[in-house]
């Protein structure tokens, strides 16, 4: 019965995203990103391999990253604001139900979105003659667990925020992640006495840096990671996703609308 | 089909002014810079497009670094790490030599400097880390063609031909020739410009052995460098190493009363400098 639910929910989203036209925002940053690559290979890419795969990663990541966050932390406020949400909660759809199935369509475009830039890219590159190796199917795995993560926090703040203070909060900590983490870590170094609190941040924090591979996949002789590593990243991706929905379940439940 | 015709018009007419555009280039974009108003002060776009050349070229220069350490991100140490003594993760050896990432470490932080345990486990299993004491680096072709880009970008970015031309002098045994070639474009494109006429003189002094040939080079140098008293402490560094270059090869050459002349005008401007003393004193 729930699943259905989470279905029917999902793919509102994903209706309203191709409604939205996002994919034409996808279409003309592939189009932008072909030019761009087709520019260099005018100019002749030869030595340029690993900047254009520093590129490429680079691309795929900021805008998969964009898309998810903003797609994530409109979709609840907008049944609200749209008045939509009445007729849903009318039905026999608990609140948790409409947060699970919104997350999940949100996840679903984010997906959608980073796989279509992810082949744009992937056959510019194969065009240019820049190849990817084996880590590229590792790279994708794990930067869908990212964007899960951040679809997570996105919708879990736009809970409690406008949308708006929402995306802004989610690029602060989606983008800001390897920056807050490393604060962290020179703060407990520099004063051992925060220590307990740099640990509840750290906590706290999504560490959306740690799915990203892009470093292994751009450099030379990088090794994929091992599958007890990819396991480690699926188990943080679920319990952080999981602890973050939960919250603002709790949050939800007792609000009225 | 009016409309048709008419974007097909606009994209005949952008490639035909785009093909003219390029005889415009010396006045948009001089390569001595004009005493009076310049472009980027009255138009926008020739603003922002030298913001944008300006910031492609550091972002490629800052790269640069992470294509010689195959990815392994470094930064300085905090003074904390210093003064605790903690062990820097690059030890101050590599393939470059002693000194060579001396009070740097990496930047995602080694197992015994961070305490968050298995998330930074994750991390360093994730990332492009790896211990570098005693690193090495990729071979320096991986970020020659890095150089060539950043100087095609923005031609007036210093450190992209001094440090490229310091990355193609390692590259093969024709490299200090490469070198020389490199920076030479660097000085037709900025001929105002004392620092490069300096690293292509060393090339030739120190590489090269060819004193003969890197005099002018140095003598321009200083010519160029003379009446600036503005200069910046990357450049402050540059003239003082013309002046105890050119003494030096002077000295070498047997040319001992300009080496008293250059030492002298050199101290008179880097006083505490041991190099010229020792000139002036020993000439």
């Amino acid at each position: 019965m729930r699943p259905r639910i989470w279905i029917t929910l999902a793919k509102g989203v994903v209706t309203e995203s191709i409604r939205r036209k996002d994919v034409w925002v996808l279409a003309i940053l592939g189009v932008v990103i072909i030019f761009a690559a087709a520019a260099l290979g005018l100019v002749g890419i030869t030595g340029l391999e690993i900047f254009m795969k520093d590129l490429a990663v680079t691309v795929l990541g900021a805008f998969s990253t964009i898309l998810a966050v903003l797609t994530s932390s409109r979709v609840f406020p907008e049944e609200v604001k749209n008045r939509t949400l009445y007729p849903l909660l009318a039905r026999p759809v608990r609140r948790g139900d409409l947060l699970f199935g919104k997350f999940l369509g949100a996840v679903v475009v984010s997906w959608a979105g980073f796989l279509i830039l992810a082949a744009l890219v992937s056959a510019v590159l194969f065009g240019l003659h820049v190849h990817l190796g084996a880590i590229a199917f590792q790279y994708l795995f794990v930067k869908c667990l990212g964007l899960a993560v951040v679809c997570s926090v996105g919708l879990g703040l736009s809970t409690v925020m406008t949308p708006a203070a929402a995306a802004t909060t989610t690029f602060i900590l989606a983008f800001g992640s390897p920056m807050l983490s490393r604060a962290l870590v020179l703060t407990a170094q520099g004063s051992p006495a925060s220590l307990p609190v740099c640990r509840v941040v750290e906590a706290f924090l999504p560490q959306t840096h740690l799915f990203d591979l892009g470093a292994r996949l751009v450099y030379i002789d990088w090794s994929p990671v091992s599958l007890s590593v990819v396991g480690g990243l699926l188990g943080y991706a679920v319990v952080y996703s999981s602890s973050a929905l939960f919250g603002s379940w709790l949050i939800l439940r007792r609000r009225a609308f | 089909m009016k409309a048709t015709w008419g974007a097909c018009a606009a994209i005949v007419l952008v490639g035909v002014s785009g093909n003219q555009a390029r005889q415009l280039a010396d006045v948009v974009n001089p390569k001595v810079q004009l005493a009076g108003v310049e472009a980027h002060e009255t138009h926008a776009s020739a603003s922002l497009l030298g913001q944008f050349r300006m910031s492609a070229a550091t972002w490629l220069y800052l790269h640069a670094d992470l294509y010689l350490h195959n990815g392994v991100e470094m930064r300085p140490q905090t003074s904390t790490e210093q003064h605790t003594g903690q062990q820097s993760a690059v030890a101050g050896t590599s393939d470059l030599g002693q000194g060579e990432g001396t009070g740097e470490t990496t930047v995602i932080p080694a197992a015994n400097q961070d305490f968050r345990g298995w998330i930074g486990d994750l991390e360093r299993a994730c990332g492009a880390y790896k211990d570098m004491r005693g690193h090495t680096h990729n071979p320096p072709e991986t970020a020659i063609p890095l150089f060539r880009l950043m100087t095609t970008v923005d031609p007036s970015f210093i450190p992209g031909w001094t440090m490229g031309a310091m990355i193609v002098a390692r590259n093969t045994t024709t490299g200090p020739q490469d070198a020389v070639k490199f920076l030479k474009r660097g000085v037709e494109e900025n001929p105002t410009e004392f620092r490069l006429r300096y690293e292509t003189g060393f090339y030739l002094a120190a590489y090269s052995r060819s004193l003969a040939q890197a005099v002018p080079w140095f003598e321009e140098a200083r010519k160029l460098a003379y009446t600036r008293h503005d200069l910046s402490p990357d450049e402050s560094d540059s003239l003082r190493d013309t002046y105890r270059w050119l003494a030096l090869c002077l000295r070498d050459m047997g040319r001992k009363r300009e080496q008293q002349l250059v030492a002298q005008e050199g101290i008179a401007r880097f006083s505490d400098d041991p190099v010229l003393l020792r000139l002036v004193r020993n000439g």
